[in-house]
């Protein structure tokens, strides 16, 4: 049954699908070669084919990266900013992660001092605590907050 | 009597980077040409406005990049690497083109307002903001479809003209614009399928030369 094109983009467009329908379904060697006589290489075709696919993995791993980098610097700032909730002094830090142990005594495993006596632990290490209990949200608990501050 | 074989179960497994990196490096010079070839051929069959400035290589990246970030995905046991991409390649080109169609009016689609300047009977240049203003028709529109319109009718044309002393091919690009497949041609024109063939593939070389003298490609 005829159907005439209702415009010229329709009229090229059919021409358009039967020669895409002969590129999908056309043998290799038919499609080699065409290539040949249509003046194309197709060893140059297939190194550009996969140097424009290869370009798209590369966009999408920096992509990628870039992605990674800001969750990181992201999580940094986050962690950053509750830093500065902490107590000003190592004494009220110490105080402070006394409080948490003694409120929370499940997590004193969870650190390594539990064969230390807890006035050997340096300030350091007090705040490393601190910082990992911060991490974990402990330090959210309004009720450990360092009240004072 | 042999019982039916149990149908192999479609599998969900979504390919890894690193066996897409593998399929990459494994593409053969046919699907390489034929990937390259098809994305061409779309890029032309949506037009110039619709691919907005994207050539085939875009269409090609686009497809691999959706791949790669799971907007599609590609199930290695199922179906092979090119004939997945392909298909990619084939729904953006209809994605594009759709959305052209529907954003017409959108500023990604705009042209310069130099190129959308008009003049009125007396030589006055009429910008097509005023025009928006007065809230009359959209000429630019108009002479943008009507220059579109006459470019892909040029392509047709030079396609057909090509083919004016060769019988055959006339009647199977007549045949193509008249809407009938490959068989229905065939018993219209009493083509065997390797004089169809042999039809159609000549078309496709002349029809690619063309084109690609056209477009640069």
């Amino acid at each position: 049954m005829v159907n005439k094109p209702r415009s010229e983009s329709e009229r090229l467009g059919r021409i358009l699908d039967r020669l895409a329908e002969y590129i999908e379904t056309a043998s290799g060697a038919q499609l080699l070669e065409d290539a040949r006589l249509e003046g194309r290489d197709p060893a140059k075709t297939v190194k550009r084919v996969k140097g424009l696919l290869r370009q798209a993995v590369n966009t999408h791993s920096l992509r990628q990266l870039k992605k990674a980098q800001e969750g990181y610097e992201e999580s940094v700032t986050a962690m950053k900013s509750r830093f500065v909730e902490l107590p000003a002094t190592p004494e009220r830090r110490r105080s402070l992660l006394e409080a948490i142990l003694s409120q929370q005594p499940a997590l004193r495993p969870a650190f390594t001092f539990q064969n230390r006596d807890f006035t050997e632990l340096t300030d350091e290490d007090v705040e490393n605590h601190l910082r990992k209990l911060a991490l974990l949200g402990v330090l959210d608990d309004g009720k450990l907050a360092d009240e004072d501050d | 009597m042999e019982a039916n074989p149990t149908p192999k179960a479609r599998s969900e497994r979504i390919a890894t980077q690193a066996e897409i990196n593998q399929a990459i490096d494994a593409l053969s010079d046919v699907e390489a040409e034929r990937l390259e070839e098809y994305a061409k051929n779309r890029i032309i069959r949506i037009g110039r406005r619709a691919a907005n400035g994207r050539a085939y290589e875009d269409l090609l990246q686009e497809a691999m990049q959706r791949v790669l970030d799971g907007r599609r995905h590609w199930y290695p046991e199922n179906v092979t690497f090119a004939p997945y991409l392909l298909r990619v390649v084939e729904s953006i080109a209809s994605e594009w083109a759709s959305h052209h169609e529907r954003q017409a009016d959108s500023p990604e689609y705009a042209m310069p307002e130099s190129q959308l300047t008009t003049e009125d009977d007396e030589g006055n240049i009429i910008s097509p903001f005023q025009r928006i203003a007065r809230d009359e028709p959209n000429v630019e529109e108009q002479a943008v479809d009507t220059d579109t319109e006459a470019e892909r009718k040029g392509l047709a044309d030079e396609i057909e003209t090509h083919f004016a002393d060769d019988e055959n091919a006339s009647y199977v690009l007549m045949a193509w614009q008249e809407g009938m497949d490959g068989p229905a041609i065939r018993k219209n024109f009493g083509f065997t399928e390797t004089t169809f063939e042999t039809i159609r593939r000549r078309i496709k070389r002349s029809a690619q030369r063309i084109m690609d003298k056209r477009y640069g490609q």
